[in-house]
């Protein structure tokens, strides 16, 4: 058995992802947590492309996407991911300051897994990392290959 | 003087002495004239009579020579002393005599109480003496019975000497009653034929010889007279000698003895044999005659009549004879006329006289009927006196046929009269229906004359047609409507020219017609052999003679087509203004309207100019008709009082018609252009908007000389009427699309600003959260890791830091949620506000727990809203209440609406809390402005300013009431759900 898989984060804001770093250390997470800081970095991850062609780990445990982001925003990401077979079934949680409905509901009407505000209070910030990470990358159990299931459906299994 | 009766007299007197009481015979001077009178006449019966004939005294010789005893016959009256014969003498003659002379005297017979008879001389005298109420008569009284015997046998034996004189002539007889022997004279004996001797005298010689049939009125004659002195007076037949009975008379006289009883009679006999014969022969030939004949006597009295009498008259011949002739005529002519006594004639005999001559006389039946006779009067001196023979004839018969004659005569005349008036009225009648055949013949020939004169200028065709229905008539008119002569029209000529469209029906309802269906009645074309239509509408009745025969049909023919045309123009105005409904292009619509107008106005080649929009220029609209090059000519023609008829219709504002181009000022400057075109003529009318501005020209081009009829201006004017509806609506489109562009652009601008605007909340959402997020977490994790260094102090400032960054967090997300409600979508529907109201209620009722909270609600109507910003409404505003009365120890909050404008509804939502100074009252509303302070009350002040939004969103209104401490009113209006769209 391999290693845990990572956890992507995908956030252009370096204060952002400091944070959320220091929150994924503070909760001991065994998994990698990988930085990328657009949305075009995203996408060359995932297709192993550019300055990931080659790189190890296949698919991410969870994709953390921020919604605004220069180049290409988290929105398109998680269009391009929710459309392609390989990657459907990689859960992926939006992550964003804005309480824009329109925001909201376009997100999941593309597929996204799960749709988190950040707070401007930072104990809540890491209280929500908290439950993401433990939740997308502990608890949450996905097809081991790829099938045409619905996209966006989270199976819970209970340990 | 006698003495017995003086005696008797004086008796009387002592007897009266002693009756003292006898009233009448008180006075000696009635006794005294008693006995003078008695004395004087030498009578010796006496007595007194009052006024009613009763025996108020009487001597006792008077009652005696009747065989009574005065007692016996005082209180009688005389007539128990007589006969009824002797009475009538009495009254007629005694009685009557005393009357009128005071006194009678004559000779009367008695009858005694034993029946028997005498002769009395009676004396009467009347007195005078008012005193002596009851003695009005004296009545002295004397047998002359021997004196009267005496008498007859003295006048007997002078008769039988007479009789003896007179020798030859008569028989007499003398019978003695008490022997029967009769004694009967040789000549009596003669007379029958025998001779003295050869016949005993005995009274049954003669009974023996009496003709059977006679006998019994012989011995009843010898009765009468013996009982009652009726004379002895009879004719009778007695045998004679050879056998043979002959007529003979006899007259007799009885004596009488003093006791009454006959014991004598004597008389005469005469052979009247020869008058019986020459009297039968007499009543034959008053018996055959052919009328009725009566014969009477002097005195009146019938003595003879015949058969016809007893039938006319109903009679037997025995009720009649002896009676009076005037039982024959009827009481009341009796007077006037008698059958033996005409009136007024002095008779000579002999001499006929027709009675009742010329006038009507009346006989009368024995039944009282009455029965009209003619009377012929013949006056006869026989031996028996004078007679008179009347000849009676019925002439009911006549009369009836006289009757009917007159009647039939009259009935003839009346006949004649009748007949008479007949004629005259007949002949009247007849002069009349002359006159009026001739009046009627004038009338015809005039209204013939009037007729062709009519139809000669008629401005409907008229014609006429037999009875099956083939024109007979036509006039000018109807030629040339149809374009037929007559010729061609005449029978069924004119069918073939009826349109072919149009022939089954219009042959149908003709057909119809002349079949007794109704009245001929069709709208039709006729094609003319040019090629032209003309519609009529034709029209027939059948037509009557004088006797009412129809005799054909009589029609009109009226040209419709101005009206068709009319009418087809109404119906392509509809089709246009469809057209300009569905917004079909200008010149298209322009184009079919001039077209449709061309139509029905041949020869008429149409244009639309329309005004430009500087208004004083005419540019081409449309002329389908016209060429290019002529309307680009004209295109641009400026509007002028000389610029054509066009230019001058849209410059007066009225219709300007040209009837000839050339000859015209306006065209002037355009009459070579027009005449290069071979245009003669040209109408032109102003087009009207509807605002009343000239908005084009409608012109109608002739290549001849015309001018439009009033149909012709009816067409113009539904043409210029469509036009000015369809450049219009044209205008009001292109107005329209530009204002439309206007606004898109203006709706552009607000979009792009409103996209600015989301852009920039957008940012603010992600951009402005960022920094305070990572404010926050840097100084959470400065605070772990640098816990150690830092001491009180340091950590409150990193503290303050953290909580300054999720302040303005807060706020950050107010204003965006702020932003949101102005940007969000908005629905408007029908909302419920009491459910809403209801809704809240049930969330705050958490926060509300434990506290005491009087809540009013009162009902709340329906408002059109979106129901989650009115929801967020109602929940800021009972939040409010319920945050700001969180201090008061009984809190009351009431909701209800209250009273707005008519099309809104008005809501307060009122609490007793702390309220506020209504000096900053209108501050309220604005965002993030708060009247306490946040150590008072927690809150941002964007929940008043959303409420504010929402509602103005709404349309409707915020304001609140208030004092410090004294509770708040929160107001809004919202527009009434009424006739709400969903």
């Amino acid at each position: 058995m391999k290693g845990l898989n990572a956890i992507v984060l995908v956030e252009d804001n370096p204060y952002d992802a400091e944070l959320a770093l220091a929150t994924f250390t503070e909760l001991n997470l065994a998994n990698d947590v990988i930085v990328l800081s657009d949305g075009v970095e995203a996408l060359e991850y995932l297709y192993c492309r550019g300055a990931y062609q080659g790189r190890e780990g296949g698919h991410p445990a969870v994709v953390l996407l921020d919604v605004k982001m220069p180049k290409m925003s988290g929105v398109e990401v998680l269009r391009v991911m929710k459309n392609d077979e390989d990657f459907r079934t990689i859960p992926v949680v939006m992550l964003t300051s804005s309480r824009e409905e329109r925001d909201l509901v376009e997100c999941y009407r593309m597929g996204t897994n799960a749709y988190v505000v950040k707070p401007v209070d930072f104990q809540q910030f890491v209280q929500a990392m908290k439950h993401l990470g433990a939740f997308w990358a502990l608890v949450n159990e996905r097809p081991r290959r790829s099938h045409s299931l619905p996209a966006g459906h989270a199976t819970e299994r209970l340990s | 003087m006698n003495g017995k009766a003086t005696k008797e007299l004086m008796e009387h007197r002592a007897d009266r002495r002693a009756c003292a009481t006898d009233g009448p015979l008180q006075s000696d001077e009635v006794f005294r004239a008693t006995l003078e009178q008695a004395v004087a006449q030498g009578m010796e019966g006496l007595a007194l009579m009052d006024e009613q004939g009763t025996f108020v005294y009487m001597n006792q010789t008077y009652a005696a020579m009747y065989g009574f005893r005065t007692s016996e016959l005082l209180g009688k009256t005389w007539q128990v002393l007589y006969d009824p014969d002797q009475i009538a003498l009495m009254e007629t003659q005694a009685l009557a005599g005393v009357h009128a002379k005071g006194h009678w005297r004559g000779e009367l017979v008695g009858r005694r109480k034993d029946g028997g008879h005498f002769y009395v001389e009676l004396s009467l005298q009347r007195l005078s003496d008012v005193r002596y109420a009851h003695a009005r008569v004296t009545c002295a009284c004397r047998d002359i019975t021997e004196r009267k015997w005496a008498e007859a046998a003295l006048k007997e034996s002078e008769e039988r000497y007479a009789l003896a004189l007179q020798g030859s002539n008569d028989g007499h007889w003398d019978w003695s009653m008490d022997t029967n022997y009769c004694y009967f004279s040789p000549r009596w004996k003669e007379l029958l034929g025998y001779d003295d001797h050869e016949m005993e005298n005995h009274h049954d010689s003669f009974l023996d010889r009496v003709h059977p049939d006679d006998l019994q009125a012989v011995k009843a004659a010898v009765q009468a007279h013996i009982s009652h002195r009726a004379p002895y007076h009879i004719e009778m037949r007695l045998r004679h000698k050879s056998g043979a009975y002959r007529w003979f008379r006899t007259r007799g006289h009885a004596m009488w003895n003093a006791n009454g009883q006959a014991i004598r009679m004597a008389g005469v006999l005469t052979d009247i044999t020869e008058h019986k014969q020459a009297e039968e022969r007499f009543r034959l030939v008053v018996e055959s005659a052919p009328c009725g004949m009566v014969m009477a006597d002097h005195e009146g009295m019938i003595v003879l009549i015949n058969s016809h009498i007893e039938t006319l008259f109903c009679y037997r011949r025995g009720e009649l004879i002896g009676q009076s002739v005037d039982v024959l005529i009827p009481e009341r002519y009796r007077r006037e006329y008698s059958l033996h006594r005409p009136a007024g004639f002095t008779v000579p005999s002999g001499h006929p006289v027709a009675l009742g001559a010329g006038r009507e006389l009346y006989g009368v039946r024995k039944d009282g009927t009455e029965f009209p006779i003619e009377v012929g009067l013949n006056f006869l001196t026989t031996q028996e006196g004078s007679m008179v023979l009347s000849s009676i004839v019925n002439i009911t018969e006549r009369k009836r046929a006289q009757e009917a004659i007159r009647r039939a005569h009259d009935e003839l005349d009346a006949r004649v009269q009748t007949r008479t008036a007949e004629l005259t009225a007949a002949n009247t009648a007849l002069e009349r229906q002359i006159r009026e055949r001739q009046c009627a013949e004038e009338a015809l020939l005039k209204s013939h004359a009037l007729f062709r004169a009519v139809a000669a200028v008629s401005p409907v065709g008229i014609y006429r047609t037999d009875r099956d229905g083939q024109c007979v008539y036509a006039n000018e008119r109807w030629s040339e409507i149809t374009g037929l002569t007559l010729a061609d029209a005449q029978g069924n000529g004119w069918a073939y020219t009826v349109h072919p469209d149009d022939r089954e029906p219009v042959f149908e309802k003709w057909r119809r017609a002349v079949q007794g269906g109704p009245p001929f009645r069709a709208e039709f074309r006729f094609q003319r052999a040019d090629g032209s239509q003309t519609w009529v509408l034709g029209q027939a009745a059948a037509e009557f003679d004088e006797t009412g025969t129809m005799i054909g049909f009589v029609g009109t023919m009226t040209d419709i087509s101005s009206r068709k045309r009319i009418e087809t123009i109404k119906a392509r105005e509809n089709k246009i203004l469809e057209l300009i409904a569905t917004g079909s292009p200008l010149t298209m619509i322009l184009n079919d309207l001039i077209k449709a107008i061309e139509e029905q106005l041949p020869g008429m080649l149409g244009a639309i100019m329309l005004v430009d929009q500087s208004g004083t220029r005419l540019q081409h609209g449309a002329a389908p008709s016209m060429s290019e090059e002529y309307c680009r000519a004209i295109d641009g023609l400026p509007i002028g009082a000389t610029a054509t008829s066009c230019g001058a219709a849209a410059h007066f504002r009225h219709a300007v018609v040209v009837e000839e181009i050339a000859a015209s000022s306006l065209w002037a400057s355009h009459a070579a252009l027009a005449s290069q075109h071979g245009l003669r003529a040209c109408w032109s009318r102003p087009i009207m908007s509807r605002s009343g501005g000239v908005i084009g020209t409608f012109s109608s081009y002739f290549r001849v000389k015309t001018v439009p009829t009033d149909v012709d201006e009816e067409l113009l004017d539904v043409a210029v009427h469509l036009a000015g509806i369809a450049i219009d609506h044209a205008q009001a489109e292109e107005a329209l699309v530009r204002l439309n562009e206007a606004l898109q652009e203006r709706a552009g601008a607000l979009m792009d600003a409103n996209q600015e605007l989301e852009a920039f909340s957008y940012s603010v959402s992600h951009d402005l959260r960022a920094p305070l997020r990572h404010l926050d977490g840097f100084a959470d994790l400065l605070r772990k890791h640098a816990h150690a260094q830092l001491d009180d102090k340091g950590r409150h400032y990193l503290t303050t830091i953290s909580s300054a960054a999720k302040r303005m967090g807060v706020l950050i997300d107010d204003l965006l949620a702020f932003s949101r409600i102005g940007r969000a979508e908005f629905s408007r529907r029908p909302v419920s506000l009491q459910k809403l109201v209801a809704e809240v209620l049930r969330d705050v009722q958490s926060d509300v727990q434990g506290r005491p909270i009087t809540w009013n609600i009162g009902a709340l109507p329906d408002v059109l809203g979106d129901a989650a910003m009115l929801r967020l409404v109602l929940a800021n505003l009972i939040g409010n209440a319920v945050k700001y009365t969180r201090d008061c120890p009984d809190t009351i909050i009431d909701i209800g609406h209250g009273a707005g404008r008519e099309d809104e509804v008005v809501v307060f939502v009122r609490d007793n809390g702390v309220g506020f100074d209504p000096q900053y009252g209108h501050r309220l509303f604005g965002v993030f402005q708060r009247l306490h302070t946040a150590h008072e009350f927690e809150g941002n002040g964007i929940g008043l300013a959303n409420v504010r939004r929402i509602v103005y969103r709404h349309g409707g209104r915020t304001w609140a009431d208030g004092r410090v401490g004294a509770g708040a009113t929160f107001w809004f209006s919202l527009p009434r759900a009424a006739g709400a769209q969903t």
